[in-house]
């Protein structure tokens, strides 16, 4: 079991990655609303304010997707839609993907389940 | 990484600021750093510093300011600092006069080296005891003693 982290700096592709995510066999995540530390930084820290010229160009907000994914299986073909979407993650500000084992988790959705409650077959 | 030590010099440190207010203040510290022959045209620096002081004060309370910036007038990172005892108006974040005014000038390609400086700075000078310890030093030389230590740590 795996907690993917999906940091995507180009939020109208949002709808799409979250397709790829159903797509790959993750049916559940969280949705969190983020920014760069450069961004933080130079807008809200007067000291660093001089460093918004080196902000251009870059995003400075984006969205994390959090996902407890049981089906390990699920994260590379995760991985290749969302290079696919992005243009390629190894691109410089496309977003970062990562995953880290989980070793407890209570309250997820089974991802075999339906929405009726039943075992798909 | 440079160190804050190894940017202070005797000759650009002035512990008793004779200006009182803040553009003459950043003035007399860059005259200090022309003088070191560290940089050609203080008057200059000065400027550069002003402007862009304009866009937000870098007085980040508890009596500090890092006036800082990125200029093709340096070929490499300079400081100076100078120490008021009644504090200059630096429009700072909380208002409070600076004591401890830090002149920081880097090329203008070192943005990441520049950065760390300014985060280093401002973390060492969170420190009250610190501050306390910059403020009553007696020397040029033991402020260097100071950040010497400080560093070490």
């Amino acid at each position: 079991m795996k907690l993917v982290v999906f940091v995507l700096n180009t939020e109208e592709l949002l709808d799409d990655v979250l397709a790829a995510y159903v797509e790959a066999g993750i049916s559940g995540a969280t949705v969190l609303d983020s920014e760069g530390m450069g961004r933080y930084l130079s807008y809200e820290v007067p000291l660093f304010a001089d460093f918004k010229e080196f902000m251009k160009g870059n995003k400075p907000y984006n969205k994390t997707i959090i996902s407890v994914v049981s089906d390990e299986d699920a994260i590379p073909r995760l991985q290749k839609l969302l290079d696919k979407i992005t243009g390629g993650l190894s691109l410089p500000g496309t977003g970062i993907l990562f995953s880290v084992p989980v070793d407890f988790a209570t309250g997820l959705i089974d991802q075999n389940t339906t929405d009726e409650g039943e075992e798909e077959k | 990484m440079i160190s804050i030590t190894g940017l202070l010099s005797p000759e650009c440190i002035n512990l008793e600021l004779r200006e009182k207010r803040k553009k003459r203040v950043i003035a007399e510290l860059t005259g200090l750093l022309q003088r070191a022959e560290k940089v050609e045209n203080g008057k200059a620096l000065a400027g550069k510093i002003i402007e862009r002081e304009a866009m937000a004060s870098t007085g980040i309370g508890h009596g500090i300011a890092i006036p800082h910036c990125l200029t093709n007038l340096v070929d490499e990172t300079v400081m100076a600092f100078g120490r008021s005892t009644n504090g200059i108006p630096f429009d700072s974040a909380d208002n409070k006069p600076a004591q401890l005014i830090f002149l920081l000038a880097g090329p203008q390609t070192a943005t990441s080296e520049h950065l760390k400086l300014l985060s280093k700075l401002s973390r060492l000078l969170t420190e009250q005891q610190f501050r306390a310890q910059l403020i009553e030093a007696p020397t040029a030389e033991e402020v260097i003693e100071l950040f010497r230590r400080a560093e070490e740590l």
